[in-house]
């Protein structure tokens, strides 16, 4: 635990490093008089499964060997091009080539990672950003202010479609080197909190005038050896990583096994070491077998449906409403998630920093649902709902929804896509006017800067109001904890009245790896220990 | 089958092994021709553009034009299926469809060689063990009619015959993983390795694939076992006393085995279709996982030169069948 | 009539129709003796056999049971309906052929022969890609691949019939040549057909099942045995029963048809090639 990355974290953050259990957490954050994250109340209050990490090492890290592990694939638009990386498949391979300038704790907090200070003026117009030293690429260039510049202006073109929102408030030609370790951001629209932009893995570095993402470069973990999109990628250690002592595995082998049945069945057999996304209903019966570690994290983790607010029958929110009041959410939860998660309440996000708690929690109404799609003249709805097995659980709660559905009348017909297609923009994705998605949480402004905000590459809901856009503009730029949360209930208050979302679960992650893999945590942010496998050792 | 010929040919005129052969093989090419022109037909069958196909419901108007534009779709059907099959026949199977989609431009046949490396493989290693096995057991059945073993056969054939690839190769995982964890039950093979440099994992795509085609060949040289050994020189020859082994293996195989050959072939060819369901079971890089990728997917490309490949490896098994058969019959060998 | 019912002497005929009716039967009527609704979930997911449930519950809780009960008809009326198809188009296509001896034979042979050289699935597979999913696909694919062995068999039968001497004194009465044709021959040929049917039949079942597994067929919440094959297969070790029941009801009516063709093509004490479900197509 004498790692430089360490160095840098919150007291406390020594706890987080050991077995995370909500009981030891909770007492450690209380014991050191640190403020709780809210979404670990939150978590801690609602009850699934245990969260078990793997198990602590007896005589301390192993190194060596290839750490193997199987994704759910996206065919032949998967990509190790941080900035367009869409699918857990992309953000495992990106997350390990490259680095954030924030890491995000499994806690939902944040440390500082290449970047070690962010100091806002008063209006929060510019930032001045304090980067790391000794921190090189895989080329052995040296990481500083240059690949910053470089990589912002990268993000800012509208092509790289998943970096975009995060940039598109700086005002990209005016960020200056005011040293090899210090750069000035200015902003064109003030944003409180900017740091909080570059934890997404779409915003991690790449070095100044890089454009081959053939053959990626980055500060991270492992360096590129192979990739394959569809089938393979082949990584090996990093031996000058920033983070003394990792990575402990020489490679890191990461598999496209798109089948869950042929995924698990090769965690099994050991011929991987670890899978994203087990199936929830195994992961019970392997929690009682103990044959393999399931690592289970409770987080905010949004399962939504999604409607096209811009088209007919979900144009009239009427409808939309109805539908939100069709779902029987803890129904759904048992079912479709073997009650790894708490109810959603529509606005993703539960536990975060400016979520709103006031709102009411919607549950089913199908005589309310049945009077609102009559005032909609949709007495005799049927619609289609798109679904794949990308997602554990999206097929289940589809076919359970279609079965709540019949109560008030509206047969919902289900069809199953591929995985590979689901959420591939240039194919099906956002394009489907009932659908389902799943998000990773890491704060409500990544949420709404990338679903919903005039911007967003992936408005899914395709919702689009000038007064929404103008409060969510508001809540990111005021630095006034009171009134941003003001103003971010406001936004809430939109959706939760008039959004597409329905979101019924905040789902644990739930994956699983060998018992001969240590060091993996459960973490809130991500599959698989948020795909930390500089983290990960193979015990012999 | 009453047709079963003498032992020895008494007729030896210079037969003409040419003509049949031209005959066959320009039958063959006529085949894959029409084939070539039902696949483009079917995969236009829709009123409408494949590129709003490819791109799903409600794509953007601008999106699809780009995409028609990439995958000349604004040029007329006949000359995008001359095109094609001009490509195909010069060995360019184009560029995938989705691909385009993606404002990428790879070409099928770099998406597709690694994939129908591995599959040649798992088909070829399948139909080493197919042929001597569905002629053995065929054969055994007849030998000892009756016997336990021959019930033994016809039921294990039945139970094949009635289970669809991917119940069998699912019940084969549940036996040989699941219960006996003898065998892996997924096959990985990485990008550019061979599928040989872990033989235990073919094993069980191998056995589904045997289980399902072996059963039909069983019956189907059984059949012609069974007649062979009751025509009338069979039981001649038994009669003036030639040895029961001699009687089998001169007499009654050699001419159960001519029509056996054809049923072999028949037997290549439901090994192709069945490795279609049998990669998909087992999460096989092949040729068959790359089909239905592109099949859900919509790569029209891809799954008109995947399609047209397969149907090109079915004539040329149905040519050299015909071979082995004109070869083993002599009769045949006259012009019908 | 009593002639032909002589397969049930059989011992393996009398087995194989038996089964062939207690599957049709649990097909047909098993939606009215199912206990719970085949849709709703009624307990844990993937929980083993119970009172409840007496076949557990599959990867939704819902009832094995009552989804097995109500999982036969769709598997049965598609794979009969595209069986039907493929008859009515390749009796037509075989009559004519049959009976024009004029170029129109040879042209449609050959076509026919052509559909035969390529592989079924893939044919499907193609139709899928350029079609889309969807059952009116599935019923017309599955016709369209069996359709031309059909035509085939129907044309050797009439070529056949047609030169005998009632069909072409009835033809010089003046009736017509199809009417004689229905009249004269289809009797003849009815058992024969029959077994064809069946084996046919079973053919289109399991490739159905098949596309279905590859997720290309029928989509949830459909109740039918092979997306309850496909579904469960995952939770194979949870739930046996999800994944076994529908697999032997599916294995049992192919089983069936099988002996029963058998046993049928015997009992017409002809010199019988023995065909089954994988090589009735082809």
């Amino acid at each position: 635990m004498t790692d430089r990355r360490d160095a840098n974290l919150p007291p406390g953050h020594d706890l987080l490093d050991g077995r995370l259990s909500r009981g030891n957490l909770l007492k450690g954050a209380a014991a050191l008089g640190i403020g709780m994250s809210p979404l670990l109340a939150a978590a801690c209050g609602g009850g699934s499964g245990t969260s078990a990490s793997t198990p602590t090492a007896t005589g301390g890290p192993k190194r060596g060997g290839t750490l193997r592990l199987g994704f759910v694939g996206a065919g032949t638009a998967e990509t190790v091009d941080p900035f367009i990386g869409v699918t857990p498949i992309d953000e495992g391979r990106i997350q390990n080539l490259y680095d954030p300038m924030v890491i995000v704790n499994p806690d939902l907090t944040t440390s500082p990672g290449l970047a070690l200070e962010w100091n806002p003026n008063a209006d929060a117009t510019v930032y001045e950003v304090k980067l790391r030293d000794g921190v090189t690429f895989h080329n052995g260039k040296t990481f500083g202010a240059d690949d910053v510049i470089y990589s912002i202006q990268q993000m800012s073109k509208p092509a790289n479609f998943g970096s975009y929102p995060f940039v598109s408030g700086i005002d990209v030609n005016n960020m200056k080197a005011i040293s090899k370790n210090l750069v000035r951001i200015p902003l064109k629209v003030p944003d409180a909190d900017l740091a909080a932009n570059f934890t997404y893995y779409n915003t991690w570095m790449i070095p100044a005038g890089f454009t081959d993402f053939k053959h990626p470069i980055g500060t991270g973990p492992f360096e590129f050896v192979s990739f394959t999109p569809g089938q393979q990628s082949l990584f090996k250690k990093n031996p000058n990583y920033w983070v003394t002592g990792k990575p402990y595995v020489d490679e890191l082998k990461i598999t496209s096994i798109s089948d869950p049945t042929a995924r698990l069945n090769a965690l099994l057999s050991g011929q991987i070491d670890g899978m994203a996304q087990l199936p929830f209903q195994e992961a019970k019966a392997h929690q009682a077998s103990g044959d393999i570690n399931v690592l289970v994290a409770p987080s905010p983790q949004a399962m939504m449906f999604y409607m096209d607010t811009q088209k007919a029958p979900f144009s009239d929110n009427r409808v939309r409403q109805a539908m939100r009041l069709i779902a029987d959410r803890p129904a759904l939860i048992e079912g479709a998630v073997s009650g790894f998660g708490t109810v959603g309440n529509d606005i993703a996000g539960k536990g975060l920093p400016f979520y709103d708690t006031s709102l009411p929690q919607r549950t089913q109404d199908i005589d309310k649902a049945k009077s609102l799609l009559k005032q909609a003249g949709q007495d005799n709805l049927s619609v289609l709902l798109q679904t794949s097995d990308i997602f554990p659980g999206f097929v289940e709660s589809a076919t359970l929804l279609a079965q709540q559905a019949q109560a008030a009348g509206v047969k919902v017909n289900i069809k199953s896509e591929p995985a590979s297609a689901y959420y591939n923009p240039s194919l099906i994705y956002l394009k489907m006017g009932f659908a389902e998605t799943q998000w990773p949480m890491l704060s409500l402004k990544y949420f709404y800067l990338q679903s919903l905000s005039s911007n967003a590459p992936y408005n899914e809901t395709h919702f689009k109001s000038g007064a929404f856009s103008t409060v969510l503009q508001k809540a990111i730029g005021e630095l006034d904890k009171t009134k941003a949360q003001d103003y971010w209930n406001q936004v809430q208050q939109i959706q939760y009245d008039q959004g597409g979302y329905l979101q019924w679960v905040n789902a644990d992650w739930v994956d699983a790896v060998s018992k001969k893999v240590a060091g993996l945590k459960p973490h809130a942010a991500g599959a698989l220990g948020n795909y930390l496998f500089q983290d990960a050792w193979l015990q012999a | 089958m009453t047709a079963a010929a003498e032992p020895r040919a008494v007729r030896r005129e210079t037969p003409p092994v040419l003509a049949f052969l031209g005959r066959r093989i320009l039958g063959g090419v006529l085949a894959l021709v029409v084939a070539s022109v039902v696949i483009f037909v079917a995969l236009n069958i829709l009123p409408g553009n494949p590129a709003s196909v490819i791109l799903g419901r409600n794509a953007t108007p601008a999106a699809e034009r780009v995409l028609t534009q990439r995958m000349h779709l604004d040029r007329p059907a006949t000359t995008r299926y001359s095109d094609w099959l001009g490509g195909f026949v010069h060995g360019d199977l184009g560029v995938s469809a989705v691909s385009l989609a993606q404002g990428q431009h790879t070409s099928v046949w770099r998406q597709i060689s690694g994939p129908l490396k591995n599959s040649a493989i798992l088909a070829a290693i399948a139909a080493l063990f197919m042929i001597p096995l569905s002629i053995g057991l065929g054969v055994i059945g007849p030998i000892f009619p009756g016997k336990p073993v021959d019930h033994m056969i016809s039921i294990f054939s039945l139970a094949a015959i009635a289970l669809p690839e991917f119940v069998t190769g699912s019940l084969l995982i549940g036996i040989f993983f699941v219960a006996l964890d003898w065998l892996p039950p997924v096959a990985l093979v990485p990008p550019g390795g061979s599928p040989l440099d872990n033989p235990s994992e073919l094993v069980l795509p191998v056995l589904t694939l045997l289980f399902a085609s072996l059963a039909a060949g069983v019956r189907m040289v059984r059949a012609g076992m069974t007649e062979v050994l009751q025509t009338e020189y069979v039981q001649t020859a038994r009669l003036n006393g030639v040895g029961e082994r001699r009687v089998l293996w001169r007499y009654a195989l050699r001419n159960a085995l001519a029509p056996s050959v054809q049923v072999l072939a028949q037997n290549l060819q439901w090994l192709i279709g069945g490795i279609i369901i049998t990669e998909n079971v087992f999460a096989y890089p092949g040729i068959g996982t790359e089909l239905v990728n592109a099949v859900q997917t919509r790569d029209v490309t891809v799954v008109q030169s995947v399609a047209m490949l397969i149907a090109v490896v079915y004539v040329v098994i149905n040519l050299v069948a015909d071979l082995v058969v004109m070869l083993l019959v002599p009769k045949l060998r006259e012009p019908a | 009539m009593r002639a032909r019912f002589r397969f049930l002497h059989s011992r393996s005929g009398a087995i194989g129709f038996g089964v062939v009716v207690f599957v049709l039967l649990v097909a047909i009527l098993g939606p009215y003796f199912a206990p719970h609704d085949p849709a709703a979930p009624v307990g844990l997911p993937l929980s083993g056999p119970s009172g409840k449930a007496l076949l557990g519950t599959d990867f939704l809780g819902r009832d094995v049971l009552s989804r097995l009960l109500n999982g036969g008809r769709s598997v049965i009326g598609f794979a009969a309906a595209a069986t039907l198809l493929a008859y009515a188009a390749g009796m037509a296509i075989g009559l004519v052929a049959g009976y024009s001896r004029s170029l129109i034979d040879p042209a449609l042979m050959r076509s026919v022969d052509v559909m035969l050289a390529f592989p079924p699935l893939l044919f499907l597979l193609v139709l899928i890609a350029g079609a889309g999913t969807g059952i009116a696909v599935l019923v017309i694919g599955v016709a369209a691949i069996q359709a031309p062995g059909i035509s085939r068999i129907v044309r050797t039968a009439t070529l056949e019939v047609s030169t005998r001497g009632y069909v072409e004194a009835g033809i010089a009465r003046g009736e017509r040549a199809f009417a004689v044709i229905g009249r004269e021959v289809l009797p003849n040929i009815l058992a024969p057909v029959l077994v064809d049917a069946g084996l046919r039949f079973t053919y289109s079942i399991l490739i159905i099942a098949s596309v279905n597994f590859l997720g290309l067929g029928l989509q949830p919440p459909s109740s039918d045995w092979a997306l309850m094959i496909s579904e469960n297969r995952t939770y194979i070790q949870l739930n046996p029963w999800a994944v076994l029941v529908p697999a032997a009801m599916i294995g049992l009516l192919t089983i069936g048809i099988n002996l029963t063709g058998d046993a049928i093509a015997r009992s017409l004490g002809r010199s019988y090639v023995p065909r089954t479900t994988r090589s009735v197509v082809g």
